[in-house]
């Protein structure tokens, strides 16, 4: 999870540029971000969507991305500037995050306990499956690229 | 809020940021090896230093809200790398939808009917149902299906390890080297940890992982509360 920021290329940075401005920016990119999750939270109530509302913040920003990108180069330049670093922190650190709610695991003690044996089964089985079956349907029905060293 | 909650609060989210960073030491030292997942040692120490000092979860989990608030940004941040490798999409539209949908609904219908055949109750059945995807949608997805998101967490980060751990010698015992494919069954299956592993092979198959974590991570959520439905 811790890597991948490894997936989004680097932002342009002017080079000897200070670390407030940076902070500065970063925080508008945070609030931006917090924007979404409340825009995404309020359109899932009104249009009573059974999307959490951080998934809808997800789908806004990258059309919102992918909009600007195409029509408006200079707020490209500033998503570019702003949301882009942070987001790329809160990806990468984004274990962190979730460390308090996965160590509630200690309330789920008897779950482990009685049914470890569904948990293993089902964990490996749907894993290997949805590798399998989404890696063969691509591998048949999409444009051959180079080939990948395994 | 008074000063005991601030301090406690200020507390217990110190000593969650220290164990994540132990976790990220020991992931240096094992080389960056799947096995040493920081979220996962931390997830362990934090439990161990819980159930040490016997402090009630529900205090532990109040403190530290500030962590998980920034989930919910963190989450919407994903949309950057969707955006950002999107292009690739229209180049093998037909593999993309076909492979992703398929594998995205095998995956969970197989998680819900393996956990109920061995005899699982219902509640393990809605945590392990939208476990293939990005941890925290993952959690989110489950806590409104009615599974339990803690468990939910841990059955993530399970299956990326194990999907990280085993796709390479999958795909090489299936003939499979496209590296598209390869990337979007990394990120489809086993969302971050995975992708990281497939990023290894080049950019293409890092940008199709890119797009399998968000495009499966949108799906799921669309799709889980009905095959909830179903099972119930």
């Amino acid at each position: 999870m811790n890597r991948e920021s490894k997936t989004i290329t680097p932002p342009s940075r002017t080079p000897g540029k200070k670390t407030g401005r940076r902070v500065v920016s970063g925080l508008f990119g945070l609030f931006i971000l917090l924007a979404l999750v409340f825009v995404g939270g309020d359109a899932r109530k009104a249009l009573h969507l059974s999307l959490p509302g951080p998934v809808i913040g997800l789908a806004l920003l990258a059309v919102i991305f992918l909009l600007v990108k195409r029509f408006h180069t200079r707020s490209h330049r500033h998503l570019n500037l702003r949301v882009v670093p942070v987001s790329r922190l809160l990806v990468s650190q984004m274990g962190l995050l979730f460390v308090p709610v996965g160590a509630g695991i200690i309330t789920e003690g008897d779950v482990l306990r009685h049914e470890w044996l569904p948990i293993v089964a089902a964990v490996i089985g749907s894993t290997m499956i949805g590798l399998v079956v989404t890696g063969w349907l691509m591998h048949r029905f999409a444009p051959k690229p180079k080939l990948a060293k395994i | 809020m008074n000063l005991h909650d601030i301090l406690q609060s200020f507390l217990w989210t110190a000593i969650t940021v220290a164990c994540y960073l132990v976790g990220l030491g020991l992931r240096r030292l094992a080389r960056n090896h799947v096995l040493a997942n920081p979220a996962l040692i931390a997830m362990i120490l934090v439990a161990i230093l819980l159930l040490a000092t016997h402090t009630a979860y529900a205090v532990y989990f109040r403190a530290t809200w500030v962590l998980t608030f920034l989930l919910a940004p963190a989450t919407v941040a994903l949309g950057i790398p969707l955006a950002k490798n999107f292009a690739h999409v229209r180049q093998s539209l037909s593999g993309v939808i076909l492979g992703l949908v398929t594998g995205s609904l095998t995956s969970l219908v197989s998680g819900v009917l393996l956990v109920r055949w061995l005899g699982g109750n219902k509640e393990l059945a809605l945590s392990m149902l939208p476990k293939a995807v990005t941890t925290p949608i993952a959690m989110s997805v489950a806590g409104q299906i009615g599974g339990i998101p803690a468990l939910t967490a841990v059955l993530a980060v399970l299956g990326g390890v194990m999907a990280a751990l085993t796709f390479r010698t999958v795909f090489g015992i299936l003939r499979i080297s496209h590296g598209h494919a390869i990337g979007l069954a990394a990120g489809t299956a086993g969302s971050g940890l995975a992708a990281s592993q497939a990023a290894e092979l080049g950019d293409g198959p890092a940008a199709f992982a890119a797009i399998g974590i968000g495009l499966n991570g949108l799906l799921t959520a669309l799709v889980a509360p009905l095959v909830a439905t179903i099972f119930k």
